[in-house]
């Protein structure tokens, strides 16, 4: 508790104060911040777990940008360190193997989307400001909240324990896609199954927990329709984890049975993997792992973005000062887009030979879905419209995602219909398309909730300058790196290449007499400059890790407990707030966003404040 | 299971009504059995009917010994999970139909059975729930909440 | 620190937080059992004419662990009302009774069901033909080359090959030894044969409405072995140890001309396909009394003794192109079998736990401080528990009956 709430404190939070200091007491050091059944303690490892998986996914892909650029060259800097870690094999003399590339690869996607970018936006921020944002005194089940946090770790204890094996970690994509998957003789692929079992269980414990959590804990007065908007992105999230997620688990397990117990679910007949005949019973169906794959990714999809969208909107908000615009109109299109995205999966397919009627469907409602996104960024964007806009960092990362979102969306286009897929499909443009939803997208929002919500958590903001200096350059540096991936794509560079293309580049002999597709210096030289803008945006995350643990102690103090003047309950807590939360009984008068409302005394009107 | 249903009276009742459905479903799978020993049919009859029965019991259990029948808030939880179930396989269904041009998958004799099999899980599950909604919607509300508010709740859980 | 609505329903909701959890994580988890039983359907209707093994399933077995399982259900629910009337002991026994079911299942599946699959095995040759057996004195099988024998002891599950390495020759040796060896096999050994049918015609009805010359065309076109006339008179054999298939044709069409006629089994054939087609009665069927296939014992000497189950034939291994016993990698059938059952077993082993934990005094100390929180965690379980069978209820027609 910062020494303004204490000085200032009245007599309940006094009391609040005592109570605490009395379960402090009873409660040891591990069962306070390790095992903590406290939400926002939780929340706290859930954030510092994904962001730290975040930047060590983007090592790896830093890594792999090497290989890219100057394959066969010993990686400079982690050289060394590969070959000492990970052995002889893999990383002869410290450059990259085609194995190791394909490893990273993996591990990135699988790192990333589920052990980075969840835990951040949905588990951390979920877990931190929800139950304070509804007006609850914590999660509906605070031990099956931790226990989905050990859950999440222990499978990410896996994941990383599969680097170290024989072989390496999972090297058939984050896809794993059978029948690669489930022959591939290294254990890798293995433990990257059980670790997602265990993944799986987090985010489905998880969810359970959120949906009971906002269905039944909200505070009196607090109707669904006055829920702030970022509450309900993690509803509909939560909903799509709680019910997208358990096919992937029966998916993970028939493979485990593929990999384990010899079975051939997903191996067809007559399967011949380096000229053998594999000893298959027959009738297993690839496309089953992809349905089934799918069914969940796509909809995942959906759980990396949406969180997002609410925690822009919660900023652009605050930060313009008025209402958003349309609140109606988001919680109806974000319900929409949840329901929709159930039925959109097999757009991932078209090139799977499924049959044409299949892809017919799946490219409507693919089309459709984009509906609900667009009236989602056109609300954010009309909302800044006559706004007293304050650029603080947090509005600049909020901002700066509407046209990176944007273009991430409006590029998805040409990949859902499925004939022009046809030339995209696999090439970079899709990785370009999909990195601008969730790295310029979904990171910029983590990063904006970081910036926002960091006063409450600790009682200190972070340096505004730092703050800028990251911020501008992660924006330019990381168009850098994904814009040309467009061009690199249409030109028909394929992905997952370990030397970026270069067998099929006309530079390679081999290639003299290709008139058409063979891809052209220009092209290859991108490699080289995508790849210096990574290392480049790698360097840019230092100021942000500096000021991340430099401002817990050095940050500028709050004034307040609402430093940011905002509406929505969390501000409504002491900072940081204690164990239960609210140190006043919290009842819900009016809408989130009640600001600059005529005739009222300041700017904004909280929630929780009593109409005149 | 709201309190107005916690009286003595009611417990008893609700006591001899598990009898009931234990019986009825020792029975149901008795009829399968009997029906699988003593009639040979084909396939996709057979499917059907034993699916049928299934799906009784599945909503003897449910509703009965879930209380499903005494807890009308949850209908939107079951819808949710319904429809989601009803997207998943009747996807599936449609993915099985339109593969039908491909050359791996041999179903000469029952593709079309198949596809009624999938519909089956698919509608007659929310079927046999919609029933019970009717059914349960007809009666009044708990004591405590206020109608009108629970409808409001209840609508806002759809997704 | 109080978190509301752990005991009262929530009155616009009408759940409390337990019953709301229990419902959504429910909802999980017929996400996942349909996806597996998504999984089953679109496997079995992919799969490759043979692939998919029916029939194999002892009815009576499932039959007997629904009704435990469904006696569970009810038990489990009777101990939740007796504690609504505020009786512990009543919940006790109903409680004990439910746990007494939960591991009977186990113990049959685990213990009888499982294993018993694991000593019945199918040997695929490459002239298509399949022999199905049980191993019934141990699980002895020879490989032997050269003079060399490998004696291998049949691991049901894990194998990587089907028999498992002892200890007295190394895996190569054994290699060795299977290539172009023989391969020894003890105890119940099925193939099967499908009926040869003759064709006999016992009359002609002048009255059907078919003029003579038709049919003598009818004839004709079946090219009957008999002269058609003689044939129209007499009656006689028209076809003569032919297939089920063709017999049947002719059966119709000579049905439409007016004749009257009957199928009678001559003699046997080794059925050259797939055998898992004929295991289920539901595709078989009487012709003149006899079984349209029949199921052979191999390498048997006849007598009623007993022992001579235990004769031993010898297969060449080159003629065999698969073999398995009746683990999950025998076919996708099993596979999928021994997956949801297993998962379903798993949930069924979890729900043993947590009802041992609330009948240890640990458990049944809630009961002592808030007698309506304990009720509330009994009906919460409860609820997994119905499912848990609800689950099953779908699983034995699809697995044993279909």
């Amino acid at each position: 508790m910062s020494d303004k709430a204490e000085a200032t404190g009245t007599q309940e939070a006094v009391e609040v104060h005592h109570d605490e200091h009395e379960e402090h007491h009873a409660q040891s050091f591990w069962r306070t911040y390790v095992f903590s059944t406290d939400h926002k303690v939780i929340g706290m490892q859930y954030g510092f777990c994904g962001l730290a998986f975040l930047f060590f996914g983007f090592c790896l892909i830093a890594t792999m940008r090497w290989s890219m650029a100057y394959e066969g060259e010993a990686v400079p800097f982690v050289g060394p360190l590969l070959e000492a870690l990970l052995g002889n094999g893999v990383a002869p003399g410290g450059v990259m193997s085609a194995e190791l590339y394909n490893v990273f690869g993996a591990m990135h996607g699988t790192i990333m989307v589920f052990m980075g970018i969840v835990p951040a936006a949905f588990a951390a921020f979920g877990n931190y400001v929800v139950p304070l944002q509804i007006g609850a005194v914590d999660m509906a089940f605070p031990r099956v909240n931790m226990a989905s946090f050990w859950a999440f770790f222990f499978g990410c204890v896996i994941m990383m324990v599969s680097f170290f094996i024989p072989g390496g970690a999972a090297q058939a994509g984050w896809t794993s896609y059978s029948p690669l998957a489930s022959v591939i003789p290294t254990d890798g692929q293995t433990y990257w199954l059980i670790g997602m079992v265990m993944l799986i269980t987090s985010s489905l414990l998880g969810a359970v927990n959120f949906l009971a959590t906002i269905i039944n804990m909200r505070a009196p007065g607090m109707t669904w329709l006055r829920l702030p908007f970022f509450v309900w992105a993690q509803f509909i999230t939560a909903f799509l984890l709680l019910l997208a997620f358990p096919p992937l688990e029966a998916a993970g397990i028939l493979q485990l049975m593929d990999r384990v117990l010899e079975t051939s679910f997903f191996l067809p007949t007559g399967l011949v993997v380096g000229g053998q005949d594999v000893d298959v019973s027959g009738g297993g169906s690839p496309l089953l792992w992809q349905h089934l794959f799918w069914f969940l990714a796509h909809p995942e999809v959906y759980v990396l973005i949406l969180p997002g969208m609410g925690i822009v909107a919660e900023i652009i908000a605050n930060n313009t000062r008025k209402p958003i615009w349309g609140y109606k109109f988001l919680v109806g299109s974000i319900v929409v887009l949840g329901f929709l995205a159930f039925i959109v999966w097999a757009h991932h397919m078209y090139m799977t030979g499924m049959g044409t009627v299949i892809s017919a469907f799946f490219q409507t409602t693919t089309l459709i879905i984009s509906i609900p996104s667009v009236i989602i960024l056109t609300c954010l964007f009309i909302s800044l419209w006559g706004g007293s806009i304050r650029f603080n960092t947090p509005m600049l990362f909020a901002l700066a995602f509407l046209p990176m979102f944007g273009i991430g969306g409006l590029t998805g286009l040409p990949l859902g219909f499925n004939f022009s897929d046809v030339a995209l499909h696999d090439s970079y443009y899709v990785i370009a398309h999909f990195h601008y939803v969730v790295a310029p997208g979904t990171i910029f929002a983590i990063f904006a909730g970081v910036y926002y919500w960091y006063p409450k958590m600790t009682g200190r903001k972070m340096s505004e300058y730092w703050g800028k200096v990251h911020f501008w350059s992660s924006l330019i540096f990381m168009n850098l790196i994904f814009m040309p991936m467009f061009a690199q794509g249409m030109a028909g560079m394929s992905r997952r290449m370990s030397d970026g293309g270069a067998t099929y580049s006309l530079a390679n002999p081999d290639n003299a007499d290709v008139t058409v597709g063979a891809l052209s210096d220009t092209i290859m030289g991108l490699n080289v400059s995508i790849s210096a803008a990574a290392w480049a945006m790698l360097v840019a995350q230092l100021p942000f890790i500096v000021n991340l643990f430099w401002s817990v102690k050095h940050g500028e103090k709050v004034e307040s407990d609402n430093p940011w003047q905002a509406t929505t309950l969390e501000w409504e807590t002491p900072t940081p707030p204690p164990h239960g939360n609210f140190n006043k009984e919290i009842k819900v008068y009016r809408d989130p966003y009640e600001y600059s409302v005529p005739g009222a005394d300041n700017d904004f009107s909280p929630q929780a404040q009593p109409a005149k | 299971m709201s309190d107005s249903h916690d009286s003595p009276d009611f417990i008893q009742h609700l006591i001899r009504l598990f009898y009931m459905v234990g019986g009825v479903l020792v029975a149901g799978t008795l009829i399968t059995v009997l029906i699988d020993v003593l009639f040979h049919m084909p396939l996709p009859l057979a499917a059907f009917i034993g699916l049928s029965i299934a799906l009784v019991k599945a909503g003897f259990v449910v509703a009965v010994f879930m209380h499903y029948k005494w807890d009308k808030k949850l209908i939107m939880i079951t819808w949710t999970m319904v429809l989601t179930f009803i997207f998943f396989a009747g996807m599936m269904g449609l993915i099985m139909w339109a593969e039908g041009d491909a050359p791996k998958l041999n179903r000469a004799e029952m593709s079309i059975y198949w596809v009624v099999a999938a519909a089956l899980l698919g509608f007659a599950l929310p079927a046999s729930f919609t029933v019970l909604t009717v059914k349960l919607l007809s009666q009044p509300a708990p004591v405590e909440a206020p109608a009108p508010k629970a409808k409001r709740v209840a609508k806002k859980k759809k997704r | 620190m109080e978190i509301p609505y752990t005991v009262k329903p929530r009155p616009d909701t009408g759940l409390y937080n337990g019953k709301l959890g229990i419902w959504l994580f429910l909802a999980s988890e017929v996400m996942l059992f349909g996806a597996l039983f998504s999984s089953y359907v679109l496997l079995r209707v992919g799969a490759e004419p043979g692939t998919w093994s029916m029939g194999l399933m002892n009815i009576t077995v499932g039959a007997g662990n629904t009704m435990v399982l469904i006696a569970s259900s009810m038990f489990v629910v009777l101990a939740w009302a007796e504690l609504k009337q505020g009786n512990l002991a009543g919940y006790k026994k109903w409680k004990w009774a439910t746990i007494a079911c939960a591991v009977l299942f186990l113990v049959v599946k685990w213990s009888y069901e499982w294993p018993e699959k694991f000593k019945h095995y199918d040997i695929w040759l490459n002239d298509t033909k399949v022999l199905h057996g049980k191993f019934e004195k141990g699980y002895h099988a020879t490989a032997s080359r050269e003079g060399k024998s490998a004696e291998e002891h049949v691991n049901g599950f894990y194998t990587k090959r089907f028999f498992k390495e002892e200890s007295k020759l190394s895996n190569d040796n054994f290699d060795k030894a299977w290539t172009n060896g023989t391969l020894a096999l003890q105890g119940h050994i099925n193939a099967y044969e499908e009926a040869q049918i003759n064709v006999e015609v016992t009359g002609w009805k002048a009255d059907a409405g078919v003029s003579e010359a038709d049919a003598e065309k009818v004839l004709a076109k079946l090219n009957a072995a008999g002269s058609a006339t003689a044939l129209l008179k007499d009656g006689g054999t028209v076809k003569e140890k032919v297939g089920y298939d063709e017999a049947k044709r002719a059966e119709y069409a000579l049905g439409q001309a007016g004749f009257e006629v009957a199928l009678r089994v001559e003699d046997y054939e080794k059925v050259p396909a797939h055998p898992w087609v004929w295991r289920t009665k539901r595709v078989n069927e009487d012709i003149g009394g006899k079984p349209r296939v029949r199921s052979i014992f191999l390498g048997l000497d006849h007598s009623d003794d007993g022992e001579g189950h235990h004769e031993e034939i010898e297969i060449e291994t080159r003629h065999i192109s698969r073999l398995s016993a009746f683990e999950p990698k025998h076919s996708t059938f099993f596979g999928i079998y021994y997956t949801i059952t297993g998962l379903h077993a798993a949930h069924v082993f979890g729900g043993i736990i947590v009802m041992l934990y609330n009948m240890l005094p640990i458990g049944l100390a809630l009961w002592h401080k808030d007698r309506e929180q304990f009720t509330n965690r009994i009906e919460t379980f409860g609820l997994f528990w119905h499912f848990v069978d609800l689950v099953w209820i779908f699983l034995f027609p699809i697995l044993y009956i279909l």
